[in-house]
């Protein structure tokens, strides 16, 4: 039952055929032999799953009984949130917003799960934690920094996972563990609660097993009923050049599939180019200005160059990269009255730990997990 | 490796990071960014 999606499971649930205390306690089984060596969880709390599951009886929740695994950035009352770091920690007594919603629609909240330090990353690795194997090849990176939620999900020991996303961090393990991934729109979600990484492009976001779960979670983060387009054929842009760096076959079943789905036709971003070296700006400068009160903590090494590169970017560099990202997003809103949505370039794809992950920093070493 | 050397080498490996990031500042120099108003850290999503 453990392989359900969270939409059927919570059918079954809902039509009797299944329990939520008969999910819960498959989960936990899952946990128990996978977690081991998956390392998907850095904290499970059995009972506390139990307890909400034998709560759940008779509830109609959209997400009655559905067990998740919530990233370790997220607040959960009563458990600590340690973010992936090597000293910081914080116990807060609330749960997050987002995480108060996913209970209210009836979900069960396992455990926390495993991030890089600080949402900080993209590739699962953790010097402090260990690193968080990929469920289809422990040889392959797993993706981060919403890795524990990914594997969690993809490995059957939760129905969906709660990830934060600044730079690829639901939508990169996504990818690389099977999933469906949602970054919302910034704002969407509530994100109070959470460990921020950068304000500009921080967001809570679902890791799911299909689409339709996608959906279910998104109302559910959303705080309420979510409108749904009944599309024909929805006007799909194609964002060429971000598929050029994509292997051919993963493109061409890409564009494959968006072909079925609808009219396809090229779109152009001109300013497209100078998205990323917004991002990097932003992103270094509000990093660094967040973590500046603990800079005296141990810190992965490739963590501390960007902390300490970020607090020297100058104002007036900051100022310019948010004023083209003003320009940037004009000429998206400008596209989004034209196209229904945009197919852009899917994840690299997996890459072997024995290499160089692209995304990983050179001195990402690992160590063993502190008590 | 001695306390020193890791320093200095740390500390080369943040100047080619922030280098990389003024080259990026450098580049967005390209767009007119005169007289607009800078984004805001979270836009209004309707």
């Amino acid at each position: 039952v453990n392989e359900l999606t969270a939409a059927d499971a919570a059918a079954a649930i809902r039509s009797g055929e299944l329990s939520a205390l008969e999910l819960t306690e498959a989960v936990l089984s899952q946990v128990e032999w996978l977690n081991p060596r998956l390392n998907a969880y850095v904290h499970v709390d059995a009972e506390g799953a139990l307890a909400q599951a034998r709560a759940v009886a008779g509830r109609v929740g959209a997400l009655a009984g559905i067990p998740v695994c919530v990233k370790d950035v997220i607040d959960v009352a009563g458990w600590p949130t340690c973010a992936g770091a090597a000293e910081w920690r914080r116990r807060p007594q609330r749960d997050a917003p987002a995480v108060a919603r996913l209970r209210a629609a009836g979900a069960v909240i396992v455990g926390k799960g495993h991030t890089n330090e600080f949402a900080y990353g993209i590739d699962g690795e953790n010097p402090h934690w260990g690193a968080c194997a990929n469920p289809y090849d422990p040889d392959r990176i797993c993706g981060g920094s919403s890795s524990g939620p990914a594997v969690a999900t993809a490995a059957g020991m939760a129905l969906a996972g709660l990830g934060t996303d600044t730079s690829g961090s639901v939508r990169v393990p996504a990818a690389l563990c099977g999933l469906v991934g949602l970054r919302p729109t910034v704002g969407r979600v509530p994100r109070d609660g959470v460990v921020p990484l950068a304000w500009s492009y921080d967001v809570v976001g679902p890791l799911c097993r299909s689409v339709e779960d996608a959906a279910l979670l998104f109302e559910a983060l959303a705080g309420g009923s979510v409108a749904r387009a009944e599309l024909d054929r929805p006007r799909l842009g194609v964002i060429e050049e971000l598929f050029e760096a994509a292997e051919g076959y993963v493109a061409d079943g890409v564009l494959a599939a968006a072909g079925d789905a609808g009219e396809l036709a090229p779109v152009r971003f001109e300013r497209l180019r100078y998205a990323d070296a917004v991002h990097q700006l932003v992103q270094y400068a509000e990093a660094a200005e967040i973590h500046t009160p603990w800079l005296d903590d141990d810190y992965a090494r490739d963590v501390r160059v960007r902390l300490e590169a970020g607090r020297r970017v100058p104002a007036g560099a900051y100022l310019a990269a948010q004023r083209a990202r003003r320009l940037i997003i004009e000429e998206v809103a400008v596209q989004m009255r034209v196209w229904t949505c945009w197919w852009r370039r899917p994840s690299g794809s997996w890459r072997r730990r024995t290499g160089r992950p692209r995304w990983a920093g050179s001195h990402c070493v690992r160590r063993s997990r502190r008590a | 490796m001695d306390d020193r050397e890791t320093t200095d080498r740390l500390e080369e490996e943040v100047r080619k990071a922030l280098a990389a990031l003024l080259a990026h500042t450098a580049r967005l120099r390209e767009l007119p960014l005169e007289g607009v108003e800078p984004a805001p850290p979270t836009p209004d999503w309707k």
